[in-house]
C-alpha cells in the first residue's frame, strides 16, 4: 500500500506542476510548440537529459548488467556521454540556429526548405513520427510493469485477477491522463517544468537506492566482493565489434523529434554549454548506481541467509524491483518507482508529434494564414488527444514484440543520422539524394527487423555487428553516391543556408 | 596548430580509447568496489566532460555567440 500512496503522490505533483506552468502559459503556437524559445541553460539541460532518458536508465541498465556485465557501462552510458553532447553540438546548436532565423518548429520544415521539395515532408512525416508511436508504448509498459510489480498485494480485494497488485491497464491509462492534462494545458513550457522534477527524481532515487542497498549488503567493498567475477569483465559477455558499434546506437538522438524540439526551446546558442558539459556527469550519476547494483545483484544473497536476493533464472528486467523490495523498505520501494517513471517521460513525444501533425501537414497543406494561432494550437491538443487514446490502445497488443520494437526505433532513427549532418555540413547533397536515403533506410531498417523475426531475436547481429551499423552505412553511400550523379542544389538554397562567415571564436 | 584542431583530435583520441580491449578479461576491483573496465570508463566520461567544456571556452561557433549578443542600441 505505501509505494501505491507515493506514487499516487508523486502523480499529484505532476498535475500540480502543470497547473502552475499553465499559469505562465501565453497563448499562441509559439509557446505550446517551443515555450517561446525562452529556456535557459539549466532548464534546458534538465529537460533534454530527462528527456534523452528512459526507464532504460534504470530498470534497464541493471538488468543489462546483471545478464551480459559491467561491460553496459561502458557500450551505452560512456558511449552516450561521447556521442549526445556531439549531436547536441553537431547537430543541435545548428538546427537552433537556423530555427530561429526561419521559424522552423520541426524537423520536416528544415528538410523541406532546404532540399526545395514539400514532397519529402510527407515521406518524413510517416517515418519520424511513426517510429515514436512504439517509443511511447514502451515508455506506458514500462510504468504498468513498474507499478504492477510495487503494488503486489496492495489491492487483493479490487485486483484479485493480478494477486492485489495495480493492473497495467489501470496505471497506463492514469499515466496518460496525468500526461495529456499538463501537455494539453500548457504544451512545451509545462513538459519543460515536469521534465525538470523528473529528472531531480529520477537521478536522486537511484542514488538512494544505490546507497541503502549498498548498506544492507555490508557496503560497497562487501558487495562487489560476493558478487560474480565473471560479470566484471566484457569477455564472455559481448564481443569486441559489438561493443564499438554501439557508439551508433545514441546517435539517435540527434533525430528524435521530441529531441530537436528541445532544442528549439533554448533561449540562446550559449544556454547549449551547459548541456554539453553536465550531460557526461549526469550520465555517470544516472547509470553508475543502478549497473553497480545489477553487477552486486549476481551475488547478492538475503542478508542472514543462503538464499539469493534474484532466484537463479529470474526475469533480468526484475532486478531491481527484487534488490530494492528485499533489500529496502516498502517506502525506498515506492521511491524507487517513481523514479522509474519519472525517467519514464511521455510529454516531449506527445508535443513532437502534435506539433509534426499541426506544421508539417495542417499548415503545409492548408496555408499558414487559414487557421488562427489559437486554433493550430487546439489542432495540435486535438491529434495529441488522439495520439494517446491510439497508443494507449495499442498497449493491449501482445508486449513482447513492441518492446522489442523499442530498440529497433533507436536503430532507425540513428540511421537518418548521415542524411542530416550532409544537409547542415555538405553543400553537395542534392534532393535526389535526400530521398534516395529516405527509402534505402527504411529498406534497409525493415528487411533487417523482418530477419531479426520482428525483434524476437534480441541478440541479431550482422557480421558481430549491431544492425545499426548496417543501416547507418547504407544511408551514408546512399547520400554520397546519388548526390555525386545527380545535379548540384540551386545557388539561392546554398546562399541561403551556407552564408560565408567565420566560423570559430 | 589551431585549437579547434587540437580539440578535435583529443576527441578523436578519446573515440579510440573507448575500446579498451586491454582489460576484457581484466576482473580486478579498484578500491574493491568498480570492475577496472567501469573505472576506467567513469574516468573516461570525465574527459570527455572536460572535451566539451573546452569546446564551449574555445571553439564556440563565433555566428553563433554573435546571434546571442543583444541588439545595438538605438542612437539617442
Amino acid at each position: 500500500m505505501i509505494p501505491a500512496i507515493i506514487i499516487g503522490v508523486y502523480l499529484l505533483v505532476l498535475v500540480g506542476l502543470g497547473l502552475v506552468s499553465s499559469r505562465y502559459f501565453r497563448g499562441g503556437t509559439a509557446d505550446y510548440f517551443v515555450a517561446s524559445r525562452s529556456l535557459g541553460p539549466f532548464v534546458l539541460f534538465m529537460t533534454v537529459f530527462g528527456t534523452a532518458m528512459t526507464a532504460f536508465a534504470m530498470v534497464g541498465s541493471t538488468a543489462e548488467t546483471f545478464e551480459y556485465g559491467v561491460g553496459t557501462f561502458g557500450k551505452l552510458a560512456s558511449w552516450s556521454a561521447l556521442i549526445h553532447p556531439a549531436c547536441f553540438f553537431l547537430i543541435g546548436l545548428p538546427l537552433w540556429s537556423l530555427g530561429k532565423r526561419y521559424g522552423y518548429v520541426t524537423q520536416i520544415e528544415y528538410f523541406r526548405d532546404r532540399f526545395d521539395s514539400s514532397g519529402l515532408g510527407y515521406v518524413l512525416f510517416p517515418i519520424l513520427a511513426g517510429l515514436l508511436v512504439p517509443y511511447v508504448i514502451v515508455g506506458l509498459l514500462g510504468v504498468g510493469s513498474v507499478v504492477g510489480g510495487v503494488t503486489g498485494g496492495a489491492f487483493p480485494e479490487l485486483f484479485a485477477g493480478t494477486r492485489g497488485a495495480i493492473p497495467p491497464w489501470l496505471t497506463m491509462a492514469i499515466i496518460s491522463a496525468v500526461v495529456l492534462f499538463y501537455v494539453f494545458i500548457g504544451g512545451a513550457r509545462s513538459a519543460a517544468l515536469v521534465n525538470v522534477f523528473q529528472t531531480v527524481v529520477f537521478v536522486g532515487m537511484g542514488l538512494l537506492a544505490f546507497w541503502l542497498i549498498a548498506d544492507t549488503l555490508g557496503g560497497p567493498v562487501a558487495a562487489s566482493a560476493a558478487a560474480n567475477p565473471a560479470k566484471a569483465v566484457r569477455a564472455g559477455n559481448i564481443g569486441e565489434a559489438e561493443f564499438f558499434t554501439y557508439w551508433m546506437i545514441p546517435l539517435s538522438v540527434g533525430v528524435f523529434p521530441h529531441v530537436f524540439q528541445n532544442f528549439l526551446t533554448a533561449r540562446s546558442a550559449s544556454s547549449f554549454k551547459l548541456l554539453l558539459v553536465m550531460h557526461p556527469l549526469a550520465m555517470i550519476l544516472a547509470w553508475l548506481p543502478c549497473v553497480l547494483i545489477g553487477f552486486w545483484a549476481t551475488g547478492a544473497l538475503i542478508p542472514g541467509t543462503d538464499i539469493p536476493v534474484v532466484p537463479l533464472g529470474g526475469n533480468a528486467n526484475a532486478v531491481l524491483g527484487l534488490m530494492v523490495a528485499k533489500l529496502t523498505s516498502p517506502i525506498v520501494s515506492g521511491l524507487v518507482a517513481a523514479g522509474v517513471l519519472a525517467a519514464i517521460s511521455l510529454d516531449a513525444q506527445f508535443i513532437a508529434i502534435g506539433t509534426m501533425f499541426t506544421r508539417d501537414i495542417v499548415v503545409h497543406h492548408f496555408g499558414a494564414n487559414r487557421f488562427s494561432d489559437r486554433t493550430l494550437v487546439n489542432i495540435a491538443r486535438g491529434f495529441i488527444v488522439a495520439m494517446v487514446l491510439l497508443t494507449y490502445a495499442l498497449t493491449f497488443l501482445e508486449p513482447r514484440q513492441i518492446f522489442a520494437l523499442g530498440t529497433w526505433c533507436f536503430t532507425g532513427y540513428a540511421g537518418l543520422v548521415p542524411l542530416l549532418l550532409a544537409a547542415l555540413y555538405w553543400k553537395r547533397v542534392t534532393k535526389p539524394a535526400a530521398y534516395a536515403a529516405v527509402i534505402v533506410t527504411a529498406i534497409v531498417w525493415f528487411s533487417l527487423f523482418a530477419a531479426s523475426n520482428y525483434g524476437a531475436d534480441r541478440k541479431f547481429l550482422v557480421g558481430g555487428m549491431l544492425p545499426v551499423a548496417t543501416v547507418f552505412a547504407s544511408c551514408a553511400i546512399t547520400v554520397f553516391v546519388v548526390s555525386l550523379f545527380t545535379s548540384p542544389p540551386p545557388a539561392s538554397t546554398l546562399a541561403k543556408f551556407f552564408p560565408s562567415r567565420p566560423s570559430s571564436a | 596548430m589551431s585549437k579547434r584542431t587540437l580539440i578535435a583530435a583529443y576527441f578523436v583520441l578519446l573515440f579510440a580509447l573507448h575500446q579498451d580491449s586491454w582489460w576484457r578479461g581484466d576482473a580486478t576491483l579498484v578500491l574493491g568496489v568498480l570492475p577496472v573496465s567501469v573505472a576506467y570508463h567513469v574516468g573516461w566520461t570525465l574527459l570527455v566532460a572536460f572535451g566539451w567544456w573546452l569546446v564551449g571556452r574555445f571553439c564556440w561557433p563565433r555566428n553563433l555567440a554573435a546571434e546571442d549578443a543583444p541588439p545595438p542600441r538605438p542612437p539617442q
